[in-house]
């Protein structure tokens, strides 16, 4: 496991998962290396967190009750003020597949949790500045 | 009746000794000639007349002298006699017989007449009644009215010489010699009558005598042959009597035979029905057809199946009625076709359908079985099929529930994964080498049920058909490497010596992802079941239509007896189990599975402890674009 510790995450850090104890790994991690995260356990909190501050990274999970993933990212895109905002697609489900096209532009950004370390993870956020 | 014609035989004296003929002679003139009644009673008369003109003579009576008369007589006499011969022997003919008669008879009694007196002779009357009297008894009636006739004409004329005319006494003379004829007319006319009378009773008591005869002849010869048919009858009889018995010989044996063919009859019936039973037992559908492929039997369940009923398919050639065709492409499925070719029970592969008889498809599965006749050769095809829809869909949930089972797995599995990394990497606080050991050794087994976890819905996904597959043109040589690069720590650990044996090879449109998939999984494999300092080897060569990789290892190797279920799901050999426990059995599945569907082959050599050798080949084609649901992880 590869420690990053030399540079930090100078972001505002959404994440949108429904599972407390992922969520709550991610934001342990992320906090330690220094980004400023933000919580939502499904998609309406998450649109609710994007209205009062200024997300610039949103790691979001597909699968939620209430509104998931899918539905999020459709509301976003009709607030164009959401348009820069990053986004990682943290999932447990299949592989990326051209079915939903609103994940089409987040295809390179589509990542299975499980395969993924939370270095890997906070490696890729680190790339993607 | 032959005659005997003697030398001396005459036909007017018949026989053939003197004696005979003088015998003869002698019956015919007293009894056996006709009329010799009349003769006898004429001649006793004339005799009569004879001696009572010889006793007149003798007294004078007459002028001339009795010598005179009597040679007359005599010479009528004689006449008669002679011309009774002349007629019983018929030397003349009738009527000239007759003739000469009426001459004689009338010149001779004229004579006498006149030598007795001539017209006043005593004897006229009586010669004239002899004359008139034998004449009809000898002739006819006519001939003697002409004779008659002529004798009248003769005295008329006599009387005319004598008187130069008729007298009276003339005419009483001719009325009594009328009456004279008239008398004996009668006579012969009553005689004749009885003559005939008697002739005919005489006839018809011979007719009789004859019928009798006959019948007599007749009877005899009806004994005789009732008498022979008796016997025939009997023999007959006999003979069918015998018969009789063959016949009820014969009968019992056909019944018997009847009744023995019936026993089979009963028997096969019996077969019959019980392969029927069973055929409508069988709870798939069953169809039987003949070496001309026309359907002979077809069970209840491809009734259901089909939409058919059995009558209206029995006799047809069934690729006119059952329709298998493959689900995609709807080309027809020729597994029957093949069982007569190839003689083997042949399966009727997946994603095959039915077309029914509405035109709906039914999803079916089984087998076609030959049917051999003693000499081997094809007798037919049984072909049992079954509707997998249930099956299906039964497969499909399965499929379904793997992967929610394995995707809600994986959120546990990710949780604990990230804490444990925290936890490891001091982010919850400074821990103890033992205790960071500790979590280490978790984290490697969570690592492997989420490894296990993506193999799983690999395979689930392979099952299912739902790979996708996005080749595009890729560096074989780079994949291969950056591959190299990932195991390299892997063998590090194992002081095991990784080759990499690679000739410059072309780009080809392959999936990246999926043949890296593979190709890391040979290899860990090899690695895995390789002891330490061993080597790996990985080397490819550049075919015709394809190339051929080859993973070589100085591994375990796998049993001879093993080798046939290496690719199956789950399974792992023995050795390979005592080896390293580890392992899924679901890698060279996955990897089978990818190769083919890009258009490759695998197969592998190898022996226990001896190492292994597996190859398998992309084709330069590259591969076709699979639209599938989901790729692999």
């Amino acid at each position: 496991m590869v420690k990053a510790k030399h540079m930090s995450i100078d972001k505002k850090i959404l994440i949108v998962e429904d599972e407390a104890s992922i969520r709550k790994a991610l934001t342990k991690k992320l906090m330690n290396e220094g980004a400023v995260v933000f919580e939502a356990g499904n998609g309406v909190d998450g649109l609710k967190v994007l209205k009062k501050e200024k997300i610039e990274l949103i790691l979001m999970d597909i699968l939620m009750p209430l509104m998931d993933g899918v539905q999020m990212l459709k509301e976003m895109k009709k607030n164009r003020k959401y348009d820069k905002i990053k986004i990682i697609i943290l999932t447990n489900l299949q592989e990326y597949n051209s079915d939903r096209e609103v994940l089409e532009p987040h295809k390179d950004n589509y990542l299975i949790k499980s395969n993924y370390s939370l270095a890997q993870i906070v490696e890729k956020i680190k790339k993607m500045k | 009746m032959i005659e005997n014609v003697g030398q001396n035989e005459n036909k007017f004296f018949p026989g053939g000794s003197l004696k005979e003929v003088v015998a003869n002679e002698f019956q015919d003139f007293f009894y056996l000639a006709p009329h010799r009644k009349e003769f006898f009673l004429m001649a006793g008369y004339s005799v009569l007349l004879l001696g009572a003109i010889m006793i007149a003579d003798f007294q004078n009576f007459f002028d001339t002298p009795g010598s005179r008369i009597f040679w007359a007589l005599l010479e009528l006499g004689f006449y008669f006699v002679i011309s009774d011969f002349l007629k019983r022997k018929q030397i003349l003919a009738p009527r000239l017989q007759f003739l000469i008669d009426c001459i004689f008879y009338s010149s001779l009694m004229l004579q006498v007449i006149i030598l007795t007196g001539g017209y006043a002779s005593p004897v006229a009357f009586t010669l004239l009644f002899l004359t008139c009297v034998s004449a009809p008894l000898y002739a006819s009636l006519w001939d003697t009215i002409i004779f008659v006739t002529i004798v009248a004409l003769i005295y008329g004329f006599l009387e005319v010489i004598q008187y130069h005319s008729f007298t009276t006494i003339f005419y009483f003379h001719l009325l009594e010699g009328l009456s004279l004829v008239v008398a004996a007319v009668t006579v012969k006319i009553s005689l004749d009558a009885f003559e005939k009378k008697a002739a005919e009773h005489r006839l018809a008591n011979e007719k009789l005598a004859l019928l009798n005869q006959q019948i007599g002849q007749y009877n005899e010869k009806l004994e005789v042959a009732v008498n022979e048919k008796t016997k025939e009858l009997r023999e007959a009889l006999v003979n069918m009597q015998e018969g009789e018995k063959e016949l009820k010989k014969q009968k019992t044996a056909i019944l018997n035979i009847l009744e023995d063919m019936e026993e089979e009859r009963a028997r096969t019936l019996l077969e019959k029905e019980k392969l029927s039973r069973i055929l409508q037992s069988i709870g798939d559908a069953v169809f039987v057809v003949d070496q001309d492929k026309k359907i002979i039997i077809f069970n209840h369940v491809a009734e259901k199946i089909s939409g058919y009923i059995s009558g209206e398919v029995v006799g047809k050639k069934y690729d006119k009625v059952i329709k298998f065709v493959y689900e995609k492409d709807r080309k027809p499925n020729r597994t029957v076709d093949e069982v007569f070719v190839t003689k083997h029970i042949m399966e009727i592969t997946g994603h095959t359908v039915l077309i029914t008889k509405e035109g709906l498809d039914v999803p079916v599965a089984d087998s076609a079985a030959p049917i051999l006749n003693p000499n081997g050769e094809i007798a037919g095809c049984i072909v049992v099929f079954r509707d997998v829809t249930r099956d299906r869909e039964i497969d499909r949930q399965k499929t379904e529930f793997v992967s929610v089972a394995s995707h809600q797995l994986r959120t546990p599995l990710t949780s604990i994964k990230w804490f444990l990394e925290m936890l490891i990497d001091g982010d919850m606080g400074k821990l103890t080498g033992e205790q960071i050991e500790t979590l280490k050794q978790i984290f490697e087994s969570n690592e492997r049920m989420i490894d296990l976890v993506n193999k799983l819905l690999n395979v689930s996904r392979i099952e299912s058909g739902r790979v996708r597959v996005e080749p595009k043109l890729t560096d074989m040589n780079e994949l291969i490497k950056s591959i190299q690069a990932e195991m390299a720590p892997l063998s590090a650990v194992k002081k095991l010596n990784l080759e990499i044996k690679l000739p410059k090879l072309p780009e080809i449109k392959i999936d990246p992802k999926l043949i890296r998939e593979v190709i890391m999984n040979f290899l860990s494999n090899a690695i895995k079941y390789t002891p330490d300092s061993g080597s790996v080897t990985l080397a490819a060569e550049k075919g015709e239509t394809d190339i051929v990789f080859s993973v070589k290892d100085s591994g375990i190797g796998i049993p001879v007896e093993q080798q046939n279920r290496v690719f199956h799901k789950f399974f792992r050999a023995d050795n390979a189990v005592a080896a390293e426990t580890e392992g899924t059995g679901m890698g060279l599945y996955v990897a089978k599975s990818i190769i083919e569907l890009s258009g490759g082959r695998v197969w592998f050599e190898s022996r226990r402890n001896k190492g292994s050798i597996f190859f398998f080949t992309l084709p330069l084609a590259g591969s076709q674009k699979v639209e599938g649901e989901k790729g692999l992880i």
